[in-house]
């Protein structure tokens, strides 16, 4: 297909993960194609800005790193606007795009593509590429699923990092110390202390810590986020028994990306705790490589995490009824061959256990003494290492979504399966009874 | 207008200029509550059948056909014969036609025949059906929790996930939406 602009659509939620997705999408599909018009519809700037201080909050459109980020609201008209509307329509996570927006593409636009959450449960290989009928107009849209098995749309990898890696120019101590060192906590290049990053939601750190002491390693932990911050925080006013730290009332969003402990280190026994500033998406993926192990959350966190090739424990965005659960049950079993064919059943096991105990619902709370154990994880670091390089291999060699994208994109209509000549669709039966076999193991 | 979210096997819907009728449903929950919906719908005026993937939140044209209370009677090969309770016509039914109700069939059962001009097009199911266990491992006497689940095999031929404390011939109530136990059955 014959294309020569893009546009994608944008709303914030909560933290940055949905901007996350749409400025990394942008970036990397314009490295690919510098050739197409790539434009960024979002409705708050100021999360994009925090991901990307080049860009202006209160502009309502801009150029920037050749991408143009246009302010959306729910009234903009493509005509009026004099914006018109672009051969490819990205909605990222079934956002709604503008009305006059979604009306003139129907008749004007080729495709219009639903990016959607990334998930390791086996009905998003089904759903991948899967038309909705729209029922008018000219334009078709489709379903793209992120995913980690070939048959998924993939991840979307960071190509100036992976050129970075393949030509061997990744300075594990110049990382470290881009951030550290900014605020008095650098790693000196003789001392081989274990280094970690956390960026989880709302939660304790109790036993993180205390396994740490019991590892014996010194330990750097650089903290992001006013959530992991106010939970270590939390955490570490329990542990010294000052209480001097404990916030009595957590805050529930990112609201701000630098809260009032950055820029703070402490020290209990052998951690070093550095509460780290919100740093640009390029140098968090960065720092995630040279990390020992990474805690992380959200879909965007855990796919650059799982890219970074390095080992880490993801806690699952917070769902009712435990749903977050399955989404990990699910990366687990995804991960399951690998630590089989390895050898690495025990670590694998010991791995799930605190998997699933980080990713308890009850775990909201920073006031709460955290029951999960690191320990065996720390032991068999270099099992898990190993286990996260095949992954890393696996998804750069297999699952990039640009390339997957473009060669959807290229290749339509072709590339699009026809909507009556597919495989059955999965019986919800099976789906179940892998959630049994999961419920009757706990 | 009704969101996808909720649709079922048996509605019929309206895409553009075309009916559909919706042959099978899966409501899929996704992250941080955005949900999707996979379904299988046959369109009335070409016949053709499509699978399709909508975002949860998106809207439907819900058109209401007609419906016949019909018995069903018996399957030969792919087509299914059911009979109109007013007037004892026969209609038929291919496989494709019932969708996921081929699970829940039984004979004598009285359904809702869904009929587009002279034709049959679908059923649509009961929200429940009573089935009965055909087999399963024994129950455990004691687990009264209904957390665990085992495997049992009902009298449609179909599997499903029951509480420890089911055994062979036990009647249950099953969803026929999402093929999950509700409950033991009191008839």
């Amino acid at each position: 297909m014959e294309y020569s602009s893009i546009d994608i659509f944008c709303r914030y939620i909560d933290n940055f993960g949905d901007a996350g997705v749409a400025y990394r999408l942008a970036k990397e599909f314009k490295a690919a194609r510098p050739d197409c018009r790539v434009r960024l519809f979002m409705s708050y700037m100021y999360a994009l800005n925090a991901i990307e201080s080049g860009i202006d909050p209160t502009k309502e459109i801009q150029e920037h790193g050749s991408i143009v980020y246009v302010q959306m609201s729910n009234t903009l008209d493509p005509a009026e606007s004099g914006l018109g509307v672009a051969d490819v329509l990205v909605e990222i996570f079934a956002c709604d795009i503008p009305q006059k927006m979604f009306a003139a593409a129907l008749d004007n636009s080729k495709l219009i593509i639903n990016l959607e959450y990334l998930s390791a449960e086996e009905w998003v290989e089904e759903y991948h590429l899967f038309e909705s009928l729209l029922g008018r107009g000219t334009a078709r849209k489709f379903f793209f699923m992120q995913g980690f098995r070939e048959t998924t749309g993939g991840l979307i990898i960071n190509s100036k990092l992976r050129a970075l890696r393949e030509g061997g120019g990744l300075d594990r101590l110049a990382v470290i110390n881009g951030v550290a060192g900014r605020f008095g906590a650098p790693i000196e290049p003789g001392g081989a202390p274990l280094v970690g990053t956390v960026f989880t939601y709302r939660r304790g750190f109790d036993t993180l810590i205390a396994d740490l002491v019991g590892f014996g390693r010194d330990t750097l932990l650089l903290v992001f986020g006013v959530m992991s911050q106010h939970g270590m925080a939390a955490t570490l006013g329990r542990l010294s028994g000052t209480g001097q730290h404990t916030e009595q009332r957590p805050p529930n969003y990112e609201y701000r990306y630098n809260g009032e402990f950055t820029g703070q280190c402490h020290t209990y026994k052998n951690v070093r705790v550095l509460y780290a500033p919100f740093i640009p998406q390029h140098d968090y993926d960065t720092l995630l490589c040279c990390a020992d192990f990474n805690l992380v959350r959200g879909e965007d966190s855990l796919a650059r995490a799982v890219l970074s090739g390095r080992p880490f424990i993801w806690q699952a965005y917070i769902q009712a009824d435990e749903h977050q659960c399955v989404k990990v049950e699910a990366l687990l079993k995804t991960m399951r061959p690998y630590y089989v064919e390895s050898g690495f059943d025990g670590a694998f096991a010991e791995y799930c256990a605190l998997e699933m105990a980080f990713n308890r619902a009850d775990r909201k709370s920073t006031e709460q003494v955290t029951e999960e154990r690191y320990g065996a994880f720390f032991k068999d670091l270099k099992k898990h290492e190993r286990v996260a390089r095949a992954i890393n291999y696996f998804m750069h060699k297999s699952c990039d979504l640009i390339a997957k994208f473009r060669d959807f994109l290229d290749r339509y209509p072709e590339s699009a399966p026809p909507t009556d000549k597919r495989a059955n669709m999965r019986d919800p039966l099976q789906l179940r009874e892998y959630a049994t076999i999961i419920n009757t193991k706990k | 207008m009704k969101e996808a979210q909720e649709l079922r096997a048996g509605n019929c819907v309206k895409i553009g200029n075309d009916l559909h009728i919706i042959l099978k449903y899966i409501y899929t929950k996704g992250a941080r509550g955005a949900s999707s919906c996979k379904m299988k719908m046959k369109n009335l005026s070409t016949g053709g059948v499509s699978e399709t993937v909508y975002r949860a939140s998106d809207k439907f044209d819900l058109v209401v056909l007609e419906r016949k209370k019909m018995q069903y009677l018996y399957p030969d090969g792919d087509m299914y014969t059911f009979m109109d309770q007013e007037n004892y016509e026969q209609m038929y039914l291919n496989r494709d036609d019932l969708g996921d109700a081929v699970n829940y069939l039984q004979e004598q059962m009285i359904i809702d025949v869904i009929v587009h001009g002279e034709k049959a097009v679908g059923v649509e199911l009961p929200k429940q059906v009573d089935l009965e266990i055909t087999y399963t491992e024994p129950a455990v006497k004691g687990d009264t929790g209904g957390k665990v689940l085992k495997t049992a095999k009902v009298d449609t031929g179909i599997e499903v996930q029951v509480p420890l404390y089911c055994n062979i011939g036990d009647k249950i109530k099953v969803d026929t939406d999402t093929g999950e136990f509700v409950s033991r059955s009191n008839t």
